[in-house]
């Protein structure tokens, strides 16, 4: 999947949050990729994801949004799979 | 600054925060409700323009009156109870027959896998667990924990450890406030490590049983938002919010302090203007209090389309914090940066210019070293400020961390530091009174400061691309870590100028008349080409250093 060309945009803009599991699963892969990344991490990050969806951006460019914002090493595919869960619930759609 | 200074009072705040402190402040309960009360009764008296209420249905209502935790074989011990640790009783928990329940106690180690349910029987039994640390893993575990037959938990989780001031250890007598999930079947408490670890070494012995008593009570219910307005003296569809909840647990002063500078802010401007210190803003200030994330929802969903323009909302949660009792910080948790603006610029100016206690040997008068911590970090969905995310408000926190008494018994209200709370003040009532009042005027002298700082943010992004450089050093000029490097900068100038353009676009908002605008804009414009070639300049620096680097 190219993922440069998933440009994400909002259905409904509601509260979101990840079930635990799914949480910790995220974080792990993450900290594989960055060791600052922790459980913590996944919330901030998470609405940032969220937030800077706007029909324009795709999902590497948000990525590099959030990973300069907080100097930890996101890659797309990670934000991807918080994204899949957000459009499992029909808060985004791409 | 100076003004604001002089009259805002820290000893006031910590007054109000210190009341709130005896009141057990959960949704739709007695204690938010007289908490809100005295909120309301102190703006009435300050003689705001406007202060109202809006009440609000809740389906998670919960309220405590006491609970006990005994043991009663193989000795009779008491474990907890509500009236020395308040935070001994998790939120949401179902209320005991009066005579209360006996049952055996089952160390369930985690109490976070479905094993350490599995082997071990604790249908109609409470379960000892130890949790992780993290409020999920609570919930996880109390969820379990009923789903295998328990009637209650009994934990010891500490959250948020931070070595070595903070950890169950260095804390063994502290007792963690938790949540259990709403509308649960059972009950849950929290215990000291203390006395857990002293149950544990008994159930390695025996069987232990305990009585537990809990006076607590699930309902729907009516929750509310006090609302105080200074109205502007021009825009009043532009305005500037502060934030706080009167939510928290008792003592909860950190919670507490956040409404007690809200109050005390309040007061300051109302009188500032009153008086004739200062003129009425130009915008409208709105003071905004309920409870915790529902409070501020329910606010911006009674809005609905009417949500006027808000520059910036000021989110306060533990402001007050006793730096040296509770190892803490203020910071400043920015606003997410996914909403452009200047603020968490101004903010970070205000803080440095704010942050002035003590003199160098060399000087008399300029007090240019800070003894009190102001941190600033990025966004963190913490408190309101997650809402208000959400709704494209640009949202600067002000909170204490870390914090050893955090959500514990002993974050009582001598744990708030006046100077702290004084200290916040200053930085967030100057800035949201100069937002408030901004003109052409006040928007240039933003503009200046918006690309100084991120002049000096590309500069310095380039200096830490010469220090990751230097770390590779004696590995080829080219292939990956150079590559790497290079890309990682490139990419970080490419935001901070995005970053920097989109803070100076929303700065344009600020002014009105057409001919202002007109001026204003050309010199935004012009500060946005310097910043992109700046950006460009350090570019160039980086692609120089990296050939140069071997």
């Amino acid at each position: 999947m190219d993922l440069a060309r998933i440009i994400p945009v909002v259905k409904r803009n509601e509260r979101f949050n990840l079930d635990r599991k799914s949480r910790w699963d995220l974080c792990l892969k993450m900290k594989a990729h960055d060791p600052n990344v922790n459980f913590y991490s996944i919330r901030p990050l998470g609405n940032e994801f969220a937030n800077w969806v706007d029909g324009k951006r795709s999902v590497p460019e948000i990525a590099t949004a959030v990973s300069c914002e907080y100097s930890i090493k996101i890659k797309p595919e990670h934000m991807m799979k918080y994204l899949q869960h957000m459009k499992d619930q029909g808060l985004i759609d791409f | 600054m100076n003004l604001i200074q002089e009259e805002l009072s820290g000893h006031r705040a910590k007054q109000h925060a210190a009341y709130l402190t005896q009141f057990m402040r959960t949704p739709a309960s007695s204690g938010i409700r007289s908490s809100l009360d005295y909120a309301e009764n102190q703006m009435r008296s300050y003689g705001l323009d406007r202060v109202t209420r809006m009440e609000f249905e809740i389906e998670s209502g919960w309220d405590v009156s006491d609970a006990e935790l005994r043991m009663v074989s193989p000795t009779e011990d008491t474990i907890v109870s509500y009236s020395e640790a308040p935070t001994c009783i998790q939120w949401w928990s179902n209320g005991t027959p009066k005579e209360g329940v006996t049952a055996e106690l089952v160390d369930v180690g985690s109490g976070l896998l479905e094993n350490d349910y599995g082997r071990k029987n604790v249908e109609g039994k409470v379960v000892l667990a130890s949790g992780d640390g993290h409020a999920e893993g609570n919930d996880h575990a109390y969820s379990l924990a009923m789903r295998f037959g328990a009637i209650g938990l009994v934990t010891d989780s500490l959250l948020y450890p931070q070595p070595p001031t903070r950890t169950r250890v260095s804390q063994p007598d502290a007792v963690q406030m938790l949540r259990t999930p709403k509308l649960g079947k059972g009950w849950a408490f929290s215990i000291s490590f203390t006395k857990a670890q002293m149950l544990r070494r008994l159930l390695e012995q025996g069987p232990v049983k305990v009585w537990a008593r809990v006076d607590a009570k699930n309902y729907r219910g009516k929750d509310r938002v006090l609302i105080g307005e200074i109205t502007g003296a021009e825009k009043t569809d532009e305005e500037i919010w502060f934030v706080a909840h009167c939510s928290g647990t008792k003592p909860g002063a950190n919670c507490a302090a956040g409404v007690g500078l809200w109050l005390e802010q309040a007061r300051l401007y109302t009188h500032l203007i009153r008086t004739g210190r200062i003129a009425r803003p130009r915008r409208t200030i709105r003071f905004i209090l309920g409870t915790e994330g529902l409070g501020i929802n329910a606010y911006l969903n009674h809005l609905g389309e009417r949500i006027p323009k808000v520059p910036c909302a000021f989110v306060y949660c533990s402001v007050g914090n006793d730096q040296e009792k509770c190892n803490s910080s203020l910071v400043m948790f920015k606003s997410p940066e996914s909403i452009p603006s200047y603020v968490n610029h101004i903010c970070q100016y205000a803080i440095e210019v704010a942050s002035k206690d003590a003199t160098p040997p060399f000087k008399d008068v300029s007090r240019d070293l800070s003894l009190i911590r102001f941190n600033v970090a990025p966004y963190t969905p913490w408190s309101d400020n997650s809402t208000l995310m959400r709704f494209k408000i640009a949202c600067p926190l002000f909170m204490s961390w870390p914090d050893t008494h955090f959500h514990t018994q002993f974050l009582t209200a001598d744990k708030i530091d006046p100077e702290i709370l004084a200290r916040c003040g200053l930085v967030t009532s100057s800035v949201g009174l100069f937002i408030a009042d901004a003109g052409i005027d006040e928007a240039r002298a933003m503009l200046i400061e918006v690309k100084r700082r991120e002049e000096q943010t590309l500069a310095s992004t380039t200096s830490e691309a010469y220090h990751a450089l230097m770390e590779v050093r004696g590995l080829p000029v080219t292939g990956r870590p150079v590559d790497s490097i290079r890309g990682e900068y490139e990419t970080r100038i490419k935001y901070v100028l995005q970053r920097a353009l989109g803070a100076i676009n929303a700065l344009e908002g600020l002014v009105s008349s057409n001919k202002e605008l007109k001026e204003f804009g050309a010199e935004c414009g012009q500060a946005q080409q310097k910043l992109i070639r700046k950006a460009s300049e350090e570019r160039t620096l980086l692609s120089s250093l990296i050939s140069k680097r071997g």
